[in-house]
């Protein structure tokens, strides 16, 4: 009997399509399993069932009543309750206030009752075996595991028919507990639909499993024929027919970036060992929150490492801040993971954007030189493809595709050789991709160097001549040549160790 | 190969959306056609008006306001407000009044230190603000109320010694070809401010602070220094303000600065400055302030009482303050509904890229960790 049944769901953004109907079924007492690869649609069938967003058209059946769409609160209300990866707890909340939210107890004259919140977040934390924490204390002040397990309270507390976990041992060291109460769940009747990346965790609870792959289903597994690497290969499919301009080979021996035992608080980061080359395009693959943006962070200043070290051109360095990344030997840059928040001046032109971290050098005692200015922005959106018509407009109404190639050419234009690309190519259209990817082999070409993370695992293989795989905040592998292949990644990526070779590159 | 992605990136050039023209005028622009407006207007008000001492008198009241206005502007322009300038400007004016007087020091020492106590004032607030991470609200107010207790308390309510004959002669009585001194100041400022706002690469770095800050520091840029200096100036000016006040009135009051706080901040918005920083220009803030001075003159002709001009101030910034509101970025006015048509089609666009490009959760969800993203990006 199923509890909860998806018919033909499909939703797309802009030309972006999501999901493609997509059919599934959680039956009663049943820990299904959701994979697939960062982009697969897993995300956005995890809104969709939770409320948050509507589907274009198909139907969603909760125990063969449809389900209210767009309205988290109602969905909650039907039976079915979330604990979403980035977790929705209010920092600045208490552990009582967050467990009972949106209903606080009230007192006589309708107000919130301080009093009877603490009793009542007392007893379920005791109920979920959660009473090393304090109910009084601010959210903000719990260590993320412990956040995470508040999470997970929070969505068992509402009894629900069907449990959605996401990721739900990210941060989580031990699965003891989680299983547990997973356990009770389908006990009495409830359905758990477990995303996961962590393939032996699925192997240990899933009774079923479904693989997305592009917003379609592509496969389906029970726990008798389970083969992890099958299922890699359903995750993978056959690649995207992208094509990426020729390798040359312009590495050479000269090491511009070392990274010693990098860590970050909390094992975020895990004692990294990295090397980059002069001409050299070194590749990070992993799934989202593996590391890979406190590496990024570390490495411009960002971030302060809680251990390592950090060598460039041999030499040991300390990076405090992305100013002096910027002059620290060839000179460090990073290409941000947000354009509009981190990368653009949204409001200032295009051209102002390319010039402003260069100011300085091209003023004359401390005064803009319009003429320069124009002649170094015009370049600069030459070399990386803008066409100058737009250069004059505020950077925020340019397409997609143009504000990645500012943001790029911004921080070319630093004159830093050693380039730091957090997923470069994201959200922007085929032709601009392969702009960037050209546009980053010419790069190499002149001597740069480049660490570039992304999130399309063919985007590494077809442009990096190295790559990283990190899980857990650890190096899990390193590919190169003939082993740089997107099985060989996603394997490492997802936590699985299926050839002894790899296990040479854990640290 | 590359000869197609040329032709592809001027495909995607042309793709952009046009630019839409703007309708309409400019604010500033608006702005100065009020002010050329309202001069004429004044005779309703008084049959003395318009006359060149009309003309003149809002040029010389201008010109403080203008002063204080363009180091209000900097510090808005960063995103920030500076609460503490009535405060800094009557200390300035007490403290220049009381060493050159009681002390018997020059009037350049005198200068030289009055100019020094506003920078000081002003550092004190650029630390808390930028490295303290306090709110600037929040830190200038309370600098703001210090300084005043401490002037109120070494006064005892009534500041001693007078203006310098100097500064009389240059700020209050002194003439060029008939023109008062003051207005040749008012000139150069201008001139000054406008260099330095717009053509400075100081003037365009804080551009870029106010844009965003944590842009700015992966740019590269020293933000808690550059936010540090708008402060600093910001004292700087209203230290200069209190010396062209003291020599205009001819002796220092405690309540000289006190009806500059708001017209400062009117001013810089009403000229075309977004409150919340990134936009603006100086030639707009002083056509605010032509705008303010102008309908204070008219005010005081009419023998309103001091409570009506504040009420009238504060009418103007909100009225400013809900036109901005209403427009988009980079001013063009548009329909309404056009507006909240993009922006929900931006909102869909976010939807899908951040769905695509990472497992993210709610939006709820994927806001709170985007804060936590930042926040560690700002440490």
């Amino acid at each position: 009997m199923p509890v909860v049944t998806l018919r033909d769901v499909s939703k797309s953004f802009a030309a972006t399509r999501a999901l493609d109907s997509v059919s599934l079924e959680l039956n009663e007492g049943e820990v299904h399993a959701l994979l697939g690869e960062n982009g697969a649609g897993k995300s956005t069938l995890v809104k969709i069932l939770s409320g948050v967003l509507q589907p274009d058209t198909g139907d969603v059946l909760l125990a063969g009543e449809r389900l209210p769409m767009g309205s988290p609160r109602d969905v909650v209300g039907k039976g079915i309750s979330t604990a979403f990866q980035e977790l929705s707890l209010l920092p600045n909340l208490t552990v009582a206030e967050n467990l009972l939210l949106p209903e606080l107890p009230r007192g006589v004259v309708g107000l919130v009752s301080g009093r009877r919140t603490r009793r009542r977040a007392s007893e379920l934390l005791k109920r979920y075996e959660l009473t090393e924490i304090d109910p009084e204390i601010p959210v903000g002040l719990l260590t993320l595991a412990s956040k995470q397990r508040l999470e997970i309270a929070k969505a068992l507390s509402h009894e629900p028919h069907l449990l959605i976990l996401d990721e739900p041992t990210a941060a989580l060291t031990d699965t003891d507990w989680l299983f547990r109460h997973v356990a009770k769940v389908t006990d009495r009747g409830g359905a758990v639909l477990y995303i996961s990346h962590r393939l032996n965790e699925i192997r240990q609870i899933c009774e079923r499993g479904t693989v997305l792959r592009n917003g379609r289903v592509v496969g389906s597994f029970v726990r008798s024929d389970f083969n992890e690497s099958r299922l890699i290969s359903m995750m993978i499919g056959r690649s995207l027919d992208t094509t990426f301009p020729p390798r040359e080979n312009t590495v050479s021996t000269e090491s511009v970036l070392e990274v010693k035992g990098l860590s970050v608080d909390g094992g975020v980061l895990n004692s990294v060992d990295l090397t980059l080359k002069k001409g050299e395009i070194v590749g990070v693959a992993a799934l989202e929150g593996q590391g890979q943006r406190e590496l990024f962070q570390s490495l411009y200043g960002l971030r302060r490492p809680s251990g390592g070290e950090i060598l460039i051109e041999g030499d040991p360095v300390r990076i405090r801040s992305p100013r002096q990344a910027l002059k620290t030997g060839p000179g460090i840059a990073l290409v941000p993971e947000e354009r509009k928040s981190e990368a653009l001046f949204l409001k200032l032109s295009a051209r102002q954007n390319l010039i402003l971290p260069i100011i300085g050098e091209i003023s004359t005692s401390g005064f803009v030189r319009p003429r320069r200015v124009r002649e170094r922005s015009d370049r600069e959106a030459d070399a990386v493809n803008v066409a100058p018509g737009v250069l004059d407009r505020p950077v925020g109404r340019l397409s997609g595709g143009n504000q990645q190639k500012v943001a790029i050419g911004k921080t070319v234009l630093t004159g830093a050789r050693c380039l730091l690309l957090f997923d470069p190519a994201r959200g922007i259209d085929a032709a601009t991709k392969l702009e960037v990817y050209q546009f980053i082999r010419r790069l190499v070409g002149e001597g740069s160097s480049v660490l570039m993370y992304s999130s399309e695992l063919p985007e590494l293989v077809g442009l990096c001549d190295r790559v990283y795989a990190l899980y857990g905040g650890r190096v899990a592998g390193e590919f190169a040549g003939a082993n740089l292949t997107e099985h060989n990644l996603l394997t490492a990526a997802v936590g699985h160790t299926m050839e002894p070779a790899t296990e040479g590159g854990v640290a | 190969m590359s000869g197609s992605a040329q032709a592809d990136a001027k495909g995607a050039g042309s793709k952009e959306v046009p630019e839409r023209r703007r309708k309409g005028i400019s604010q500033v622009t608006l702005v100065y056609l009020i002010v050329l407006a309202l001069i004429p207007l004044s005779r309703l008000i008084s049959p003395a008006f318009p006359s060149t001492d009309q003309v003149e008198n809002i040029l010389v009241l201008g010109s403080f306001l203008a002063i204080v206005a363009f180091g209000q502007g900097l510090v808005i322009l960063t995103g920030g407000i500076d609460l503490s300038v009535a405060a800094i400007i009557t200390a300035s004016a007490v403290f220049m009044s009381a060493i050159t007087g009681a002390m018997g020091n020059s009037a350049l020492v005198g200068v030289l230190l009055t100019l020094g106590v506003g920078i000081l004032i002003g550092l004190f607030n650029g630390i808390g603000v930028a490295y303290l991470k306090i709110p600037p609200f929040i830190m200038t107010l309370a600098t703001g109320v210090m300084a005043t207790s401490i002037l109120l308390g070494q006064t005892n309510g009534s500041p001693s010694g007078a203006s310098p004959p100097v500064l009389r002669e240059l700020f209050g009585t002194g003439r060029i070809f008939g023109i008062p001194i003051t207005i040749f100041f008012f000139a150069a400022l201008v001139f000054v401010g406008w260099l330095i706002q717009s053509r400075t690469t100081y003037g365009q770095r804080l551009y870029a602070v106010g844009n965003g800050e944590i842009v700015a520091r992966i740019s590269g840029l020293p933000v808690k220094q550059l936010i540090t200096s708008v402060y600093v100036v910001s004292g700087l000016c209203c230290a200069i303000a209190g010396i062209m006040l003291l020599g205009f009135t001819a002796g220092a009051n405690l309540s000289i600065g006190n009806d500059y706080l708001l017209p400062s901040i009117a001013a810089v918005v009403v000229g075309g400055t977004a409150i919340k920083g990134g936009t603006g220009r100086y030639l707009g803030t002083v056509a605010g302030v032509l705008l303010l001075t102008t309908v204070s003159t008219d005010i005081s002709a009419m023998q309103l009482s001091e409570g009506w001009k504040q009420i009238v101030y504060g009418a103007i910034v909100l009225a400013a303050l809900v036109l901005s509101r209403e427009r988009p970025e980079g001013g063009s006015r548009t329909n309404i509904f056009a507006r909240l048509r993009a922006r929900k089609r931006e909102e869909d666009m976010d939807e899908g890229h951040g769905d695509v490009s990472k497992g993210a959760a709610g939006p709820g969800q994927s806001a709170a960790s985007q804060n936590e993203h930042r926040r560690s990006i700002s440490q």
